[in-house]
């Protein structure tokens, strides 16, 4: 049967919410995480708890000092991987997403 | 009174060296400290580019007051508090009597200082006890 989520709209960060709702129902995820530029916490679901923000925004932020992108808008994407499953890192111009998918 | 001299004095040096290992793992820290209620500092650890006025009593004790006030807001005990300024950001944590403090450039990653303060919960939770009284 469908999953269904109930969203509250109203509230500041009811859309965000939704998003991050809508990808950790995807299956095979079982964390979302979204942080600021400053690795701190905009959500977080499941697995991905949000004392983890500052180490995935860290991982990004390192990981763009290689500088091997083409320009200020081609940052990498970082994948950990474990024996269990991986964790997605990519950084957008003001914030971080991560998912961890088993 | 002589071996707990001692013995604070091999705990503030584990300290010490701890945090200077510890100072250079987050890019644009500068200053990780412990001091009590008052702002005397117990233990520095600092880089060369920090401005010596943050280093300073009146700075460092205000946060035992403004930790005591944030604590009555009815949504539990305050543990820290960030501070933004225009060129830093300090991160005050609440072990009082004792405060750990990071001093830190505004753009340095605020998550990862967390972490930070994590892995030290333990050893200056070591040195709330053998300090004592409240």
């Amino acid at each position: 049967s469908p999953n269904y989520c109930i969203v509250n709209s109203s509230i500041m960060e009811g859309q965000l919410e939704s998003q991050v709702t809508e990808i950790s129902q995807t299956p095979g995820i079982v964390g979302v995480i979204c942080t600021d530029k400053q690795g701190l916490s905009l959500a977080a679901q499941g697995t991905l708890k949000s004392s983890a923000a500052g180490i995935v925004a860290g991982l990004a932020s390192q990981a763009n000092s290689l500088k091997m992108g083409t320009g200020d808008d081609d940052k990498p994407t970082v994948v950990v991987e474990f024996d269990t499953g991986n964790i997605m890192i990519k950084s957008q111009e003001r914030s971080t997403l991560a998912v961890h998918k088993v | 009174i002589n071996s707990t001299h001692f013995s604070i004095d091999l705990m503030e040096e584990g300290l010490q060296s701890m945090l200077k290992r510890l100072l250079p793992t987050v890019d644009g820290l500068q200053c990780i400290l412990v001091c009590d209620r008052d702002g005397v500092i117990i233990v520095e650890v600092h880089t060369d580019d920090l401005p010596p006025a943050i280093v300073k009593p009146i700075f460092m004790g205000t946060f035992a007051i403004a930790s005591e006030q944030a604590s009555k807001l009815g949504v539990g005990k305050n543990s820290s508090v960030i501070s933004y300024y225009s060129g830093h950001q300090v991160i005050q944590c609440n072990y009082l009597p004792l405060v750990l403090t990071f001093v830190a450039k505004v753009d340095a990653n605020t998550g990862m200082l967390f972490a930070l303060e994590e892995d030290l919960r333990d050893s200056v939770n070591q040195l709330r006890d053998l300090i004592g009284v409240s």
